[in-house]
C-alpha cells in the first residue's frame, strides 16, 4: 500500500493530517536527488551529469504532526533561468507558474562547494519564501579536512541550516524540526546581506518608498524580474533608477551577482576551517589520467567499445535463456493443453513467437542502461562531454548535446526530453532532429538478429570478432549520419551564432548501486510492458493477417501431396521431403494471406531496394515501434511453432525465391535493411515525445520526413553501389 | 598589473586572479553566473584531449569551458603553482 492511499484512508476515518507543500531547490550535482529519495523513499534517478533532473519529480514525507507533500525541481545554477529546465524551478518559486507557491523552500547546498551553491539559495531567500537550507556531502567534507560552523552561517543568513548526511539518513530529524519551524510562524524575509555601489544603494533608499514598495522589490523591478511584485508606479521608479545610472536591466543584474558572490565569499571565509590540504585532489588525479592528452580519447574509446562488445557477448547467456523459455517450454506446454488447431497456432506462431523475439532482448537493453546509468553516476559522461565538445562544435552542436544523443543510443525518447538542458534554442531543435538517428535499443533488436544470421563469427582481435564490429559499424553510419545531418540543419533552418558552453565537471563519485538497481527495475518493467502491450496486439493482428484466409484448395492440394510423400516414399527420404512440403505449403499460405496481399501492394515501392513482401510486411508492421519488425519476421517466419524449433536466424538463410531458388535474404539485402533502418524514425512514441517537447506538429512531421527520405535513399544507394560492386 | 590576459591565454597549471569580465551583457552574466567573477582565483588545468575547451577550477569546482568565453574574461597571472603560494 502506498503512503498516498494511507493518507487517504485516514482523511476518509476523519484522521486528517494536514499536509504542507515543500519545493527542493539546488544546483545539480548537489545531492538533492539523494535527500529526495532519502525523505520519500520514492525514487528517482540520482545522477552526476548537471541536469539531469528533467522533470520535477514528487512525494510525501511523513512528518511527526504533518505530511509533507515535496517536489523535487530541476538542478538549477540561477533564478534567472537560461534552459527551459532551470525555468521549471523559477517559475515553480516565484509563483509564475501553473501552481501556487509553495509553503517553503528546502535548499540544498553542497558544503565542500558553499560559496557558490549560496548564490542560487540567496535568490531564493529573497524571494521572500521560507527557507530552510541543508548542507549535503557532510562526509566528504570530513574527508577533505573541511569543517563547517552552521550556527554562524545561519546567522549571517537568517535562515535555519542543517547539515544531512542523506545515504546514511542523517539530519533528517533535524531538518524537520527546521522546516517545522519556518512553517510554524509568519515568515519574515531576511534583509539584503549584499551592497550594491553605493551610488545604486542610494537610489534605490532614495525611490523604493516613493513606490510603496521595499528596496528588495525594487531592485527586482531594476534588474527586469517580474516576480509579481512591480506594480506599475515600481516600474515607472525602476526605469528611473536605471536611467540616471545609465545602466540597463543587464547590467544591473551583473552588479547584483557580483554583489551576492562578494558577499557570500566573505561569508564562508567566515565559517568554514580548512584543516586539510586538497579538495579535489583525487578527482583532479583522476581526471589527469581521463582526461590526458594521449590516454583520455583512449580511455573514452576503450569504455564505449568495452560497452558495445557487452552488450553483444555478455548477454548470450540470458539470450538463450529467454530463447528456450518463448521457443521449447511455454509452446510444448501449450502443445500439451490446447488441441491443435487456430486456437494453438494464435498461441504459438503468434503470441509466443512474436513476444518472445522481442523479450529476447531485455538482457541487452539492460546491459545497455547499466553502462549508461554507471557513466552517468560517476561524473564520467560530463567529461566525455568534454572530450567530444571540439567535435560536436563542428557540426554546430556542443559537448551539451552529447548526452541526450548518447541517451538516446538507450531510446531516442529520454534522449530528447534530456535536451530541455540545452539552453540554446536552435541547439536543442537540432539535436531533438537527429536524435532518432542514434541507434537506440529497439534498433539493436533489428541489428542484432541480421548480424547473427549474415556476418560470420570470425575473430578479429583478441575477444573481439566481426559481428561485434559490424555493430560498432552500425552505431557509427547512425553517428556519422546524425553529425552530418545536425551540420546541414544548423547552416540552413537552424542557422545562429554557437552558443557558449560553460559546463560543470562534477566531481567522481561512485554509483549507487540502490539507485543504478531501480533504475533498471524500472526500464525493465516499461520494456516488458510496451512487448506486453504494443507487441502482444501487433504480433496478434500480424498473426491473423498473416493466416487468413485461408484457402481450400491449397489445404487440399497439401493433403494430397502429403499423403502421397507418407505412402509412395521410402520411410528414410520422407522426413526431409515432408519438411520441404512443409515450407512450401507455408510460404504459399503466406502469399495468399491479408498480409501477403498487402506485403505484394507495396512491392514495387520497396523492390529497389531489393525487398520482397515479407520484409515490406515488417516494414510496414515496425510502423508502431521498430522492434515489432522481428516479431512480425518471428511471425511470418513461423518460429516458435511446436513441430518446428529452428531458430529465426536459420530461417531467414533457408528461406528462397520460389521462382528463382535464389535465396531471398543475400547479405546485400540485409545491409539495405539494416542501412535502412539505421535512419528510418519508425517509432510512435518519438514522435510523440517530440511533438511534446517542440510543442507544435511541425518537427515532428519534419523529423519523420526527413529520417524515411534518408532511409530510402540511403537503402537504395547501398543496394546499387552493393550491386555494381559484385 | 603587468601580467594582464585573457583565461584563454593561460598555460596549463598557470592560476591567475580574475580581473573583469569584458563580454556581450547575455554571456557576461552566464560567466557571473557560473561563479567567475572579478577576484576570485582560477587555476588552468588543462585543454581537453582532442582540443577545443579548456577544464580550470574555480574556487574548487571544476569547469569547462570554450576558447571563447574564455577570452571574454580578463585576469591576473600568478605565475605556476610554487612559485607564488598557490596552495594545491
Amino acid at each position: 500500500m502506498t503512503r498516498n492511499s494511507v493518507r487517504l484512508q485516514a482523511q476518509n476515518s476523519g484522521l486528517v493530517r494536514p499536509v504542507r507543500r515543500i519545493a527542493l531547490a539546488g544546483n545539480p550535482n548537489s545531492g538533492k536527488t539523494t535527500l529526495f529519495n532519502a525523505l520519500t523513499g520514492l525514487h528517482q534517478k540520482v545522477a552526476n551529469y548537471p541536469g539531469v533532473t528533467v522533470e520535477h519529480q514528487t512525494g510525501l514525507w511523513s512528518g511527526t504532526d504533518c505530511d509533507y507533500h515535496i517536489t523535487d525541481l530541476p538542478g538549477s545554477y540561477s533564478l534567472l533561468p537560461r534552459s527551459p529546465d532551470e525555468a521549471i524551478a523559477s517559475d515553480w518559486l516565484s509563483g509564475c507558474g501553473k501552481e501556487p507557491r509553495p509553503d517553503a523552500v528546502i535548499c540544498v547546498a553542497d558544503v565542500t562547494n558553499l560559496a557558490r551553491h549560496l548564490y542560487l539559495v540567496g535568490q531564493i531567500i529573497d524571494l521572500g519564501i521560507p527557507t530552510v537550507l541543508a548542507l549535503t556531502m557532510g562526509d566528504e567534507a570530513e574527508r577533505i579536512g573541511l569543517s563547517m560552523d552552521t550556527a554562524r552561517l545561519s546567522a549571517h543568513l537568517s535562515v535555519p541550516v542543517v547539515g544531512v548526511i542523506a545515504p546514511q539518513g542523517r539530519g533528517l530529524g533535524e531538518l524537520e524540526l527546521a522546516v517545522r519551524g519556518v512553517l510554524a510562524e509568519p515568515w519574515e524575509t531576511p534583509p539584503r546581506g549584499y551592497l550594491l555601489p553605493p551610488a545604486f544603494e542610494n537610489r534605490l533608499k532614495e525611490y523604493a518608498p516613493k513606490a510603496g514598495a521595499s528596496d528588495r522589490q525594487a531592485l527586482f523591478c531594476v534588474c527586469g524580474q517580474h516576480t509579481g511584485a512591480c506594480t506599475d508606479s515600481l516600474e515607472k521608479v525602476a526605469s528611473q533608477v536605471r536611467s540616471e545610472l545609465g545602466i540597463d536591466e543587464e547590467t544591473a543584474r551583473r552588479f547584483v551577482v557580483e554583489a551576492r558572490f562578494n558577499w557570500h565569499r566573505e561569508i564562508c571565509r567566515d565559517v568554514e576551517k580548512r584543516t586539510g590540504t586538497a579538495r579535489s585532489g583525487w578527482t583532479r588525479r583522476l581526471d589527469d589520467l581521463l582526461l590526458n592528452r594521449y590516454l583520455g580519447p583512449v580511455f573514452l574509446t576503450a569504455a564505449l567499445a568495452i560497452m558495445f562488445q557487452a552488450i553483444f557477448k555478455w548477454a548470450e547467456w540470458p539470450m538463450g535463456a529467454i530463447e528456450t523459455v518463448t521457443g521449447e517450454w511455454l509452446p510444448g506446454l501449450a502443445g500439451r493443453v490446447l488441441a491443435p488447431g487456430p486456437l494453438l497456432s494464435l498461441v504459438n506462431d503468434g503470441i509466443f513467437a512474436g513476444v518472445g523475439s522481442v523479450v529476447v532482448f531485455l538482457p541487452q537493453i539492460l546491459l545497455l542502461f547499466l553502462f549508461l546509468s554507471i557513466l552517468e553516476d560517476t561524473g564520467y559522461l560530463a567529461r566525455a562531454a568534454f572530450i567530444l565538445d571540439r567535435i560536436m562544435s563542428r557540426v554546430g552542436l556542443s559537448g551539451r548535446s552529447f548526452i541526450p544523443l548518447l541517451s538516446s543510443f538507450a531510446c531516442a525518447i529520454p534522449g530528447i526530453m534530456a535536451a530541455r538542458t540545452i539552453p540554446h534554442r536552435r541547439d536543442r531543435l537540432a539535436t531533438i532532429l537527429v536524435a532518432p538517428l542514434m541507434t537506440c535499443s529497439a534498433r539493436l533488436v533489428i541489428y542484432t538478429l541480421l548480424i547473427a544470421a549474415f556476418v560470420p563469427d570470425q575473430k578479429l582481435w583478441g575477444p573481439f570478432g566481426l559481428q561485434g564490429a559490424s555493430l560498432l559499424g552500425l552505431y557509427l553510419v547512425g553517428i556519422v549520419g546524425a553529425a552530418l545531418v545536425a551540420a546541414i540543419f544548423r547552416h540552413t533552418i537552424l542557422r545562429g551564432p554557437t552558443p557558449p558552453l560553460l559546463m560543470e565537471l562534477p566531481p567522481y563519485r561512485r554509483p549507487r548501486l540502490r539507485s543504478t538497481v531501480l533504475t533498471l527495475l524500472q526500464r525493465a518493467k516499461t520494456f516488458l510492458v510496451s512487448a506486453g502491450t504494443i507487441i502482444f496486439a501487433a504480433s496478434i493482428v500480424l498473426w491473423g493477417l498473416s493466416s487468413y484466409p485461408r484457402w481450400s484448395h491449397i489445404e487440399e492440394n497439401y493433403e494430397a501431396r502429403r499423403a502421397a510423400v507418407l505412402g509412395l516414399m521410402a520411410p528414410a527420404d520422407q522426413e526431409v521431403e515432408m519438411a520441404k512440403l512443409d515450407q512450401e505449403f507455408a510460404a504459399e499460405r503466406l502469399q495468399h494471406s491479408f498480409a501477403g496481399y498487402i506485403g505484394r501492394a507495396m512491392e514495387p515501392l520497396i523492390a529497389p531496394l531489393g525487398f520482397d513482401w515479407k520484409i515490406g510486411i515488417g516494414i510496414l508492421g515496425s510502423f508502431a515501434a521498430r522492434e515489432v519488425f522481428v516479431s512480425t519476421m518471428g511471425v511470418v517466419y513461423g518460429v516458435g511453432s511446436t513441430d518446428d524449433g529452428a531458430a529465426l536466424v536459420d530461417k531467414l538463410r533457408a528461406d528462397r525465391d520460389p521462382a528463382t531458388g535464389r535465396p531471398i535474404w543475400t547479405p546485400l539485402v540485409a545491409l539495405s535493411l539494416l542501412i535502412f533502418y539505421a535512419f528510418a524514425l519508425q517509432c510512435i512514441s518519438t514522435v510523440a515525445v517530440i511533438k511534446r517537447e517542440t510543442n507544435s506538429w511541425r518537427w515532428p512531421a519534419f523529423a519523420f520526413a526527413y529520417t524515411g527520405l534518408l532511409a530510402y535513399g540511403a537503402a537504395f544507394l547501398t543496394r546499387q553501389i552493393g550491386l555494381w560492386l559484385s | 598589473m603587468a601580467n594582464l590576459k585573457t583565461l584563454a591565454e593561460l598555460t596549463p597549471g598557470e592560476t591567475a586572479r580574475v580581473v573583469e569580465i569584458v563580454a556581450a551583457p547575455h554571456l557576461a552574466l552566464s560567466i557571473l553566473e557560473i561563479g567567475i567573477v572579478k577576484g576570485v582565483n582560477v587555476l588552468h588545468l588543462r585543454t581537453a584531449p582532442l582540443g577545443g575547451p579548456i577544464q580550470v577550477e574555480v574556487e574548487g569546482f571544476l569547469l569547462s569551458l570554450r576558447r571563447d568565453e574564455a577570452r571574454a574574461i580578463l585576469v591576473e597571472s600568478n605565475g605556476k603553482p610554487g612559485s607564488e603560494g598557490w596552495k594545491r
